[in-house]
Parts: structure tokens; sequence; C-alpha cells
């Protein structure tokens, strides 16, 4: 991303990454035949559809139910191999999946932010969106280790 | 006449006291100390107490009855009751004291209760006059008391001698041994509610102080159809609450149970159990593990016809697929498997449900179906190379065992993983000559496996590695497994209260040469041979299935239990899933029954 793009052109992207990904819980959700996978896939939806609002209309406000949050990065699917898109995705795959893209996401915000220095309200907007993906990724690597590995 | 004379003089024989100093009572009173173990009123340190009800059953003078207390809510390992004591009847003996497991109870130094209301001589030790507890005096001691502190130890193989084969571990008690065991049991029945089955424990086991083997085999069938499984495997949540175990070894609970089911080598011949006439009605279940065959067992004395499918060559479900001989023997499986088909279950094995029998049929072919389906899917270490040769999964590999196929895991193993599985994978790669390393996410105090599984592990040879996070599974040069990298890892405290959460220290990664990687980290149901349409009408959370307390599940007629239901995922509870869906199955098929009587009564 080159630094001279304008506001509207970042965000414009970043709305675009937020359409792309809750279009893909959409159709995980859809296909999936495990349960608890599709959970996990309206949820995440869910979420990515609030992200995208919050961008359009430049809105703050829905990071203030966590504002000073303070989350652990488990690093827990950090080292675990990318799981492809299928049918047969199931809750411990879906888990995965998304709390990788969960942090991708983080990390392409950050990088943002890092490009919008000259743009103080869009920095902070950016910040706060990567601090959500990364909370994000923390529920789902916490559900991780309470599920996956509740007998280990 | 003389007498007459007597009493007339005798007022005056108080003449001798006259010049004397006489005897007064001070004000204000003072009280006489009291001897060190002085037998005054009772107290009882609520907290302590668990309302097991020993004080009660031996006072001689039924002095104490146990009662609800506000504020006291039962929960398991604590009836909620607590001693009532009527001081009409205490002869103050101590025997209460000397009896109680916890030592809750004790005897004060207070002697002196003063009222005109006879309803004030009831009193509830610590919660009324909770001031005799500041000056103790007849207290229970350790060692003095009634109860036995010490189990009568199981003998084992030796650890050497176990690596050699899959001989059972457990050699068993012997008579006298078991009787002496069974002598320890106090009775109280707090055990009852900690059994998820609620088995009749306290009977059983007096039935064995007794010498009487087959009462105590006729209690343990009246709600567990699979007692010497139990007696091999349960996972003894009874001894965990065991009132002796307060303060001393809990008793043997499950050693008792096995010895009392060994005692007969044929169930056929010495339980006859009454089955009711055929009513025409047939069960389908969907698994042959512990829970499917409960419900098959409970129904056909009920007069139903119950088919079980099997999947798996034989019966059983983990306690044949998964635990391994030197715990569970497979001729005791045969035992009880023999016994049940001999009552009329009917066990139809290589029978995959959705593949060789489509769950239509089952639909319309039978009038109920339970399902215990087990979790048999294995979760994913879901790191690179763990698809390579020779890295495999636990419940596989113990399937394989136990079937009788070959596996060769070569000189040295690594399973990764801390639960009973991983520990079970751990001791057959042992028994099979390989070096074998446990490798653990977390601390030891941590792992979900039996403490004693673990001390087993490490007692044969077992190597284990704690805080160690799998990274990858490296290849050789021929493709196969040829080392495991993992790192090292920190532990964060759970803010929910839960075991800590280890988290990757960066840069601290090991390699460990294997040749076979054995994971083991969890399982999961595998509900894809369930149509699509019956899934979206069944309520699922959290991976397990929704039930009703009769175990149906949220479509009529479509009953489930064991690993896919409940949470504690052993065989005990898959045994109490099983007991109460065959109740409900009963009851749900109960105007049908009543609807087919009368018709038959009309024609």
């Amino acid at each position: 991303m080159n630094q001279s793009f304008s506001r509207a052109d970042v965000l414009k992207y970043a709305i675009q990454q937020e359409i792309e990904s809750a279009e893909l819980y959409h159709a995980l959700k859809g296909q999936t035949k495990d349960p608890r996978a599709k959970e996990i896939f309206m949820q995440l939806e869910k979420m990515e559809m609030e992200h995208r609002q919050a961008l359009e209309n430049f809105n703050m406000t829905v990071f203030a139910q966590h504002p000073d949050e303070e989350y652990v990065d488990f690093k827990l699917t950090d080292y675990m191999v990318d799981i492809p898109m299928s049918v047969t995705i199931d809750f411990q795959q879906a888990l995965i999946l998304a709390a990788k893209r969960e942090d991708k996401t983080r990390q392409l915000y950050e990088n943002m932010a890092n490009r919008m220095a000259f743009d103080v309200k869009s920095r902070e907007l950016f910040l706060n969106l990567a601090k959500e993906e990364g909370r994000h990724k923390h529920i789902l690597e916490d559900l991780y280790d309470r599920t996956i590995h509740e007998k280990s | 006449m003389s007498a007459t004379i007597k009493n007339v003089l005798s007022p005056f024989s108080a003449l001798k006291f006259l010049g004397k100093k006489p005897h007064t009572i001070r004000y204000p009173k003072e009280t006489k100390k009291t001897a060190d173990r002085y037998r005054g009123f009772h107290y009882n340190d609520i907290e302590t107490c668990i309302g097991c009800g020993n004080c009660a059953n031996i006072c001689q003078n039924a002095a104490i009855d146990m009662v609800k207390v506000p504020g006291i809510e039962p929960k398991v390992g604590d009836s909620g009751l607590r001693p009532r004591i009527d001081y009409g009847r205490c002869c103050w003996c101590g025997l209460c004291v000397d009896v109680c497991p916890t030592g809750s109870l004790a005897l004060s130094k207070e002697y002196t209760h003063v009222s005109d209301d006879p309803e004030d001589f009831l009193l509830l030790p610590g919660i009324e006059h909770p001031e005799f507890g500041d000056e103790l005096s007849y207290v229970s001691e350790k060692g003095y008391n009634l109860l036995d502190w010490v189990r009568v130890p199981m003998r084992e193989l030796d650890p050497n001698e176990r690596v050699r084969s899959f001989a059972e571990v457990v050699l068993g008690y012997m008579e006298e041994e078991a009787r002496a065991e069974a002598s320890r049991c106090a009775g109280c029945g707090i055990c009852v509610s900690a059994c998820p089955d609620h088995m009749h424990i306290p009977e059983y086991i007096r039935a064995i102080a007794e010498a009487d083997d087959l009462q105590s085999l006729q209690v343990i069938y009246d709600n567990n159809p699979l007692g010497e499984m139990c007696g091999k495997v349960c996972t003894r949540r009874c001894e965990g609450v065991c009132v002796i175990g307060h303060r001393g070894e809990p008793v043997a609970i499950r050693w008792l149970k096995r010895f009392a089911t060994e005692q007969f080598s044929d169930f056929g011949k010495v339980l006859n159990p009454e089955i009711r006439p055929k009513n025409g009605l047939k069960i389908g279940v969907i698994g042959g593990g512990p829970a499917g065959l409960t419900v098959g067992y409970y129904l056909v004395l009920k007069g139903y016809d119950v088919d079980i499918y099997e999947a798996l060559p034989k019966a059983g479900g983990m306690t044949m697929a998964g635990i391994p001989k030197y715990r569970f023997p497979e001729d005791s499986l045969d035992k009880q498997l023999r016994y049940m088909e001999e009552v009329g279950v009917k066990i139809i094995t290589n029978t995959r449900i959705g593949k060789d029998v489509p769950f239509e049929k089952m639909l319309s072919s039978y009038d109920a179906i339970f399902m215990g389906i087990g979790f048999h899917k294995p979760y994913l270490l879901g790191i690179p190379g763990e698809d390579l040769p020779g890295s495999i999964q636990a419940v596989t590999f113990l399937r394989d065992v136990n079937f009788g196929k070959k596996v060769d895991v070569g000189k040295s193993v690594v399973v990764i993983g801390g639960g009973d599985v991983a520990i079970d994978a751990a001791r057959v790669s042992r028994r099979l000559g390989a070096e074998v390393t446990l490798l653990y996410r977390r601390r030891k105090q941590d792992m979900p496996a039996d403490e004693e599984e673990i001390v087993g592990a490490i007692e044969e040879g077992v190597i284990l590695i704690t805080q160690g996070i799998p990274l990858e599974v490296i290849p050789g040069e021929d493709g196969r497994v040829k080392a495991i990298k993992y790192g090292m890892a920190e532990m964060i405290p759970d803010p929910k209260g839960g075991r800590p959460r280890p988290r990757l220290i960066e840069g601290d990664e090991r390699i460990l040469e294997v040749d076979t990687v054995i994971a083991a980290i969890g399982q999961q149901a595998d509900y894809s041979f369930i149509p699509e349409e019956l899934m979206s009408q069944l309520e699922i959370e959290r991976g397990r299935l929704k039930v009703d307390k009769w175990q149906q599940t949220s479509v009529p007629g479509l009953f489930a239990g064991g690993d896919t239901v409940n949470r504690t995922a052993d065989a005990i509870s898959a045994i109490a899933d099983g007991l109460r869906a065959a109740e409900g199955i009963d009851h749900y098929l109960t105007p049908k029954l009543t609807k087919q009587r009368i018709d038959t009564g009309l024609k």
C-alpha cells in the first residue's frame, strides 16, 4: 500500500477486506456439517459485519465495549498449518482458520495505521481495528484451549 | 416406736456442724475447672462436617439425628445435613466423636445449660452455642479412633515385568484382603452421590465384608451391568469423596467391586434376573459401548427386543478399542458380553450405521433408537509434518493394538498429550519395546490423566517433558518421521480460574529424534453418518447432543448417551446415561404398549 493513498482509498480497501471475510464465514457456515463450526462462523460473520459498519461510518463507538481490555496472544495457532477451505471443515479446523485469518487482518490494520501517520483519526481507527482483530484471535484461541485441549 | 424417737432426735444431729466454716456458693458463680478429657456439650465444626451421619448411626441411645440446616446445601461429598443432639438421651460416651471421619465433632468443657424449655435440650452443635467450641476437651484423634485409616494395599506386577507383556498390572485382592478392606467402610453412603450411576456402594461393600459375594454381585447388577469393567477401569469419583479419605486412605471401592465380580466365572449361572415376557417392541442401539450395552441389558429385562449395532469386530466401545489389555483384559469383557447375550441382548458387530445399514432403515425398523457412538474422531495437532508416515493418532494406534494388528513403532516414540489416552499410548509403546517420551504442553499437575496412571507410566520408564509445545514433525531422507521439533512454554494464568495456559517462548526450540509420533490431544464425535435433515433437528451444544432427563434428544424417539452427551466422558457416566435411557425409552413407549394391550384385549 502506497503512503500517498487517501483516507478514502484506505477505508475502501479495509471495508472490502471486511466484506470478503464476512462472505467467507457466511459461505463456510453454509458448507460445514459440523454444528460447532457453524456456530463459530455465524458469530464471526456478525463481527465482520460490525467492523464493516464501523469503517463505513468512520465510527469508533463499536470499540467502546472493550476500551482498555488487555488480551493475551497465546500464539496457539501461529505455528499451525493453514487450513484449506473445504466443505468437510470441522470445528477444530474452523477455529484454526478463523484465528489465523483474524491475525492476518490484525497485521494488515497495523500496517495501515503505520502508513496513515499523517491522519491521526484514521490511524486511531486502524489501531482500534487491529486491536479488535487481535481480541478476536484471543477469543478463538481461548476457545481452542478450552475445547480442543479440554482433555490434554 | 424406736423409729419415732429417731425421727424426733435426728434434726439435732446438725448441731455437730456448729462452729464449722460454712460451705456457700459464691456470687458471681465460679465454675469448676474440668479435666482435660472432660466430656461436656458437643461442638461441631460446621465447615468441616460433611453430614455423613456416622455419629447418628453409632449412637447407642439414638440421641443424634441428622437434620437439614438452613444455609447448608447438599453437594457431592456433603449430604447437607448436620447432627442434632438430644441431651435427654445423650450419655456423653463419646462414640460419636470416635467415629467422626473428618474430626469435626468434639466434646467441649462446657457442662452447664439451664433452661426450663425442654426443646432447648435439642441442640445443633456448632450452629447453636458456637461458644462451646472455645474450649474443646474430648476431640477426635486420628491415632485413637474407631475408623481404620490405612487401605489394604493392592498387589501389582513389578514395573520391569510389566513392560514385557500385556499381562494385567493389578493382581486383585485375595479373599482375606477384600474382607479386611470392605470392613473399613463406615457405610455412610456419601460416595453414592458422587457416583454418576449412584451405585449402591455401601450395600455391596457390606455384603463383601459379610462374605456374601453373590449378594454383592446382585446389588452391583441392580444398576450396573458392567460391574467387572468398572471394577478395573472406573474413574472412581466415589473414592474421591469417601469419608475415610478425609484423614486417611479412601476405601478401595473400585477394587472391592472387582473382587466381588471376579468371584464368579459365569454370571449366567448365578444371576437370575427377572425377565419380563416379550412385549413385541424393538429397540435399535447404535454403538456397543458401555452406554449402548447398558441400555440393551435393562431393556431386555423389561421385555423389549434389542439390537446393538457395533461398527468394530467386538462390542465394548472404547473399553475394547481404546483401553489397553493390561488394564482391562479381553476375557473380562468377553465374560460380561457373553452374559448380556445370554439374557437376550443381540449384538451385531462389523456393522456401521450410515454405511452398512442406512440410518433411515433404523428409523423405520425400530420403535426407539439409542445412540451411544462415543468420541472416536481424533483432534489433529495441526502442525507441519503431521501427515508423514510414522505420525499416527493414539486412538487408531490403540485400536490396532487391541484388535491384534501388528504395529511397529520403532525404537523411540513421542506421545503428545496429557490425558488418559496419551498415557495409554505411552505405556503400550513401552510394551512394544520402544523408549517413550511424553510431551505435554502444560505442567504435570495440570494433566487430566489419572494420577495412578501417570505414576504407572513413570515407573515403567516413560520420560515426561512438560511445558513442551509440538511445532513440527521433521522427516528423514526416507520421508518418514525422523524427529519432532518442540518449543518450551511459559504458563499464563487463566483469569476465569481454569488451568493456566501455555504460551510459546520464542527462540527456545528443541529437537527430539524419534521413529514414531503419536498424537493424543483429544477426540470428538463424528456425526457425519446422521442424515442432514435429521441432523438439523438435533440440538447440539458445544459438540454434545442435548438431551432431556430421560436422555431423549430433540427428536422424539431418538435417545443418546455416553461421551457424546455427558462431559465426564468415562465408562461409569456412560453406564449412568444408559440406565436413564432404558427408563426413558420404557417411559416413551408406555403409551404404545398400553394401546397394544388394549387392542389385544379387544381382539
